[in-house]
C-alpha cells in the first residue's frame, strides 16, 4: 500500500486526481455520457415500435381487404376460399406469417401453413372476434404480431367466421440487432469525442487559476510592480482584487513599521541628544560653577526619566501587540478601578485646578485585565487633564447594558482638530509637536489605550471640537471572549 | 473437527437425495409428482386459464372425476371462473382402452357456441394430461355431441385444440420435390410442394408425412398408404435409414410397381435431404422382400430412369407479386 502511495504521489497522479481540472472533466464526461447511453435505448425502442406499428397497420389494411373479399365470395352459408387461395398465399408470403380462417364453429377451414385444418381455434382473440371485435396481440417473447377480425357475408351481413393473421417480427428484431451494432459504434465514437472535448475544455477552463498561482509565485521575493489583473472569471477577478488589497495592506503595515522604527529611534534619540548637549556644554567650559552643574544634572536626570518612560511605554505597547497571550482576566469592580485611577491623578489635576468628577449609575462588574484597563483609562484621564486649560473639568461616567459597559471621559480642554482626529491613536502622533514637548508625554499613550481596549474586544471613539473639549467613549464587553 | 463437519454434510446430502428418490418412487399409477393443470376462464369468458392441482388418486377414472369436480371450484375466485355453465352436471364417466366418455346432462345444450367450444377444449386438454387417457368422447344424455351441421363430433384429442396464437409456435419453411406414381403405376412423376412444418419436428419426418399425404394432382397416385407407420428415420451425412412397420410390406397399391414405390421414396429423400443412398428397414431389419420381387437389403441410390417427365399445369405457378 505504501509503495503504491509513494508511486502515486511521485507521478503526480494524486495531484491530478484532486484537481479542479479533473473534477470538471469528470462532470463534463458524466453529463455527456448519460444522454449518449440513453440515446441507444431510445433509438432502438423507437425503431422497434415504429416498425411493428407500421407493419401492424399495413397488415390490418390487408386483412380488412381480405375479410371483405372473403365476405363477397360466400356461397350460401359457406365461405368459398378456393378462389382466394392465391391472394391468401401472397398475403402470408408478404408478411412472413400465417393466415387462418375459422368458421362459426371455431373450426379451422383454411390454414396457409396447411397444418391445422380441421382443428379448433380457441384463443382469446378468436373468441373476441367471433363476438364482433377486432383483436390484436403482440408478443416480444415469441416475436410475432397477430390480429383477428370477424368476416361477414356481404349479402346479408351475417357473421361467417373469423380471419386470423400473424406475422413474424424476427426480421424486425434482426434489423434491430444490426441497428444496435451501428448505434454502439456511434456511441463509442461519441464517447471518444466527449472524452477529448472534456479533457481539453477542463484544461482550458482552469488556466486562469494557474496564471494566478504563477503571478503569486513571482511575488514571493518582494512586491509586485503592477496590480494582479486576471479578469477571466469573476472568481479570479475577486481573487486578484483581494490579493491586491492584501498587498496594499501589507505594504501599509510595512510602511508603518518602517515609520514606527524611525519614530522610535527619533524619540529615543531626542532625550539622549539633550543629554549630550547638556553634558558637552558642561565639559566644554573650564570653570563651571557647582550651581550650573547642579542645574544641568537636574535637566539630564529629567531627560533620563523621560527616556525611561518612553522605553517603558514601548515595552507595554509591544506586550499588547501579542494577541491574548498575557491576558489576565478576572472579575473586577470597574467603579473601584476608576476610583483608584482618579485618586492617583487628583494631585496632578489639583495643580491645574481641574475638577475631577465621576458619575456612576450603578456598580459594574466585568471580566477584564485590571492592569491593562487601568493603563488605558489612566492615559485617557491624564490626557484630559494635560490637554486642558486651568480651571477646567474632567467628567467620567460609567454606564452598562446587559452586554457591555461604557466609560465616558469628557473634558473641556483644547480639543482636537478635525484633521488630526483619525490619527491620534497612531504611535508617536502629536497634534501639535511644538506644544507637546511642554505638555510632556511620549506620544504613545493613546496607542497603548487603544491596544488595551482592543485586547478586550472593546471599542473606543473620540468626539472633539477644537477649543471646546474632547469626549472619549469606551465600550467593553462584560464577559471576556478571546 | 473439520473432518467431522464435512462428513456430516455429506451424510445430510445423502439422506436428502435418498428421501427425494423415495418420494418420487412412491407415486400412483398415473404420474410423478408435478400436478395437473385444471382449466378455468376469465371474467369475460374468452380466455383459458389454469391452476395446478396435485392428486393422490390411484385410479385414472377417479382422477378424471376429481379434475372435473375441481374444474367447478377455482381457488382464485376473483380471477378464475368455472367453465361449467349453470346446472351442468356429469351424469356418467367411463374409461375404455384409453378413451374417456363423459356424459353430461341436457344443460350442455344451453351453452352458446363460444362457451361450448371453450368448455369442450378445457375439458379435453385437462383430462388428456392423465397418461391413460388418449381420447375423449362427449355424450349429452342419450345422444352424442354433434356440431352445428348435426354431425357427431367424435373422439377428440388434445392436439385438436389450438389454444395459443397461431404465430406463437415457430415453423420452418421448405420447398420439397416429391415423387408419386403416374397413372399407369410404372414410373414416378415429380411434384413440387412448399410446406411449413413445426420447428419441433425434423425435415425428414416432414417429408415422409407429405409423401404419405399423397399427391395433390388428380393424375398421380400415392406411394404410401395410410396404415403404414414410420417407426423412425435417421439421416447421416450421405445416407438415410428409413424404418417402417410391417404394414409397409402389406401395402396394397393397385398396379404400382415395387420399383416405383421404392424409388419414389428414394429419389425424394435424395433430392430433399441431399443424401446419396437410402437404406430401408422393416421393424428394424433390412432382411425383407418388398412386393414379392424387390429385396430391401441393398442401399438404394437415386434412380433417374424411373422418372417420367410430364408437363404439369397449375402446380408450378409462381404467385404474382402484389395483391
Amino acid at each position: 500500500m505504501k509503495r503504491i502511495k509513494e508511486l502515486v504521489r511521485k507521478t503526480g497522479i494524486e495531484r491530478y486526481l484532486k484537481s479542479l481540472q479533473f473534477r470538471i472533466f469528470i462532470i463534463f464526461f458524466m453529463v455527456s455520457i448519460i444522454p449518449i447511453l440513453l440515446m441507444k435505448m431510445s433509438i432502438l425502442k423507437n425503431y422497434e415500435e415504429q416498425s411493428i406499428l407500421q407493419r401492424s397497420r399495413m397488415m390490418q389494411n390487408q386483412a380488412d381487404y381480405l375479410a371483405v373479399k372473403i365476405g363477397e365470395n360466400c356461397l350460401g352459408d359457406e365461405m368459398q376460399l378456393a378462389e382466394l387461395s392465391e391472394e391468401i398465399e401472397q398475403f402470408s408470403k408478404l408478411y412472413d406469417g400465417r393466415l387462418v380462417v375459422i368458421n362459426t364453429d371455431y373450426q379451422i377451414i383454411e390454414d396457409s401453413y396447411a397444418l391445422d385444418v380441421g382443428k379448433y381455434l380457441v384463443t382469446k382473440e378468436a373468441m373476441k372476434s367471433m363476438a364482433g371485435q377486432y383483436s390484436s396481440v403482440q408478443s416480444s417473447a415469441y416475436n410475432f404480431i397477430e390480429m383477428s377480425l370477424p368476416v361477414y357475408n356481404k349479402k346479408n351481413n351475417q357473421l361467417m367466421g373469423v380471419l386470423v393473421v400473424s406475422s413474424q417480427t424476427t426480421d424486425i428484431m434482426e434489423n434491430r440487432t444490426e441497428l444496435s451494432k451501428k448505434v454502439f459504434l456511434l456511441q463509442i465514437a461519441l464517447i471518444a469525442i466527449v472524452l477529448i472535448a472534456a479533457f481539453y475544455s477542463s484544461r482550458i477552463l482552469v488556466r486562469p487559476f494557474a496564471r494566478v498561482t504563477a503571478a503569486l509565485e513571482k511575488v514571493s521575493g518582494g512586491f509586485l510592480e503592477n496590480d494582479l489583473l486576471i479578469l477571466d472569471y469573476t472568481e479570479t477577478r475577486d481573487m486578484s482584487e483581494a490579493y491586491n488589497q492584501m498587498l496594499a495592506r501589507m505594504k501599509a503595515v510595512d510602511d508603518s513599521r518602517q515609520e514606527f522604527v524611525s519614530n522610535v529611534s527619533h524619540e529615543l534619540k531626542t532625550p539622549i541628544t539633550s543629554m549630550k548637549v547638556l553634558a558637552d556644554s558642561l565639559l566644554m567650559q573650564p570653570d563651571v560653577p557647582v550651581e550650573l552643574y547642579q542645574e544641568f544634572m537636574t535637566d539630564i536626570a529629567e531627560e533620563i526619566e523621560r527616556e525611561n518612560k518612553i522605553i517603558n511605554d514601548l515595552l507595554s505597547l509591544v506586550k499588547m501587540d501579542k494577541k491574548a497571550s498575557d491576558v489576565n482576566i478576572q472579575s473586577t469592580n470597574i467603579n473601584e478601578l476608576i476610583e483608584l485611577i482618579l485618586k492617583r491623578l487628583r494631585p496632578i489635576a489639583a495643580k491645574k485646578e481641574i475638577e475631577l468628577v465621576l458619575d456612576s449609575y450603578k456598580p459594574v462588574m466585568a471580566e477584564v485585565d485590571e492592569t491593562k484597563l487601568t493603563l488605558a483609562l489612566s492615559n485617557l484621564v491624564e490626557n484630559a487633564i494635560k490637554y486642558n486649560n486651568d480651571g477646567g473639568w474632567v467628567h467620567l461616567s460609567i454606564n452598562t447594558d446587559h452586554k457591555y459597559f461604557y466609560i465616558k471621559v469628557e473634558d473641556n480642554g483644547i480639543g482636537i482638530p478635525k484633521e488630526d482626529q483619525e490619527h491620534i491613536f497612531e504611535r508617536f502622533y502629536r497634534v501639535d509637536k511644538s506644544h507637546s514637548r511642554e505638555i510632556g508625554g511620549t506620544g504613545l499613550g493613546l496607542a497603548i489605550t487603544r491596544q488595551a481596549i482592543l485586547m478586550h474586544n472593546g471599542m473606543i471613539k473620540v468626539f472633539s471640537e477644537e477649543g471646546h473639549g474632547t469626549t472619549f467613549t469606551v465600550r467593553v464587553p462584560l464577559v471576556y471572549q478571546a | 473437527m473439520r473432518e467431522k463437519k464435512k462428513l456430516r454434510l455429506l451424510f445430510g446430502i445423502a439422506v436428502f437425495l435418498l428421501c427425494g428418490c423415495l418420494l418420487t418412487a412412491c407415486s400412483g399409477p398415473i404420474r410423478v409428482g408435478e400436478g395437473y393443470q385444471i382449466y378455468y376462464t376469465d371474467e369475460s369468458h374468452v380466455d383459458l386459464l389454469t391452476e395446478t392441482m396435485t392428486s393422490d388418486a390411484e385410479d385414472t377414472l377417479e382422477l378424471a372425476r376429481e379434475m372435473l369436480e375441481r374444474m367447478q371450484h377455482p381457488a382464485k375466485e376473483t380471477e378464475h371462473f368455472s367453465l361449467f355453465p349453470e346446472g351442468l352436471t356429469v351424469e356418467e364417466l367411463t374409461l375404455n382402452e384409453g378413451q374417456l366418455t363423459i356424459t353430461f346432462n341436457d344443460a350442455y345444450k344451453k351453452m352458446d357456441t363460444a362457451q361450448e367450444i371453450l368448455f369442450r377444449s378445457g375439458v379435453v386438454l385437462m383430462v388428456t394430461q392423465a397418461a391413460e387417457i388418449r381420447t375423449v368422447v362427449i355424450h349429452i344424455g342419450k345422444d352424442v355431441l354433434r356440431d352445428s351441421d348435426g354431425e357427431p363430433v367424435g373422439a377428440m384429442v388434445a392436439s385438436m385444440f389450438v389454444k395459443n396464437p397461431i404465430g406463437q409456435n415457430s415453423y420452418r419453411y421448405a420447398s420439397l420435390t416429391l415423387y408419386f406414381a403416374n397413372e399407369k403405376g410404372d414410373k414416378i412423376v415429380q411434384e413440387n410442394r412448399n410446406i411449413h412444418y413445426s420447428a419441433n419436428t425434423t425435415l425428414e419426418k416432414a417429408v415422409m408425412e407429405q409423401l404419405q399425404k399423397g399427391p395433390s394432382s388428380q393424375q398421380l397416385r400415392p406411394v404410401l398408404s395410410e396404415e403404414v407407420k414410420l417407426l423412425g428415420i435417421t439421416v447421416d451425412n450421405k445416407s438415410c435409414v428409413v424404418n417402417f412397420d410391417e404394414n409397409f410390406l402389406a401395402m396394397k397399391l393397385d398396379d404400382v410397381t415395387p420399383e416405383a414405390t421404392i424409388y419414389a421414396i428414394v429419389n425424394c429423400l435424395c433430392d430433399v435431404l441431399g443424401v446419396d443412398w437410402v437404406q430401408f428397414q422393416v421393424d428394424g431389419s433390412s432382411n425383407a422382400v418388398f412386393g414379392e420381387s424387390l429385396s430391401l437389403a441393398g442401399p438404394f441410390h437415386r434412380n433417374a430412369d424411373v422418372i417420367e417427365e410430364i408437363q404439369e399445369e397449375g402446380n408450378f405457378g409462381e404467385p404474382s407479386v402484389g395483391l
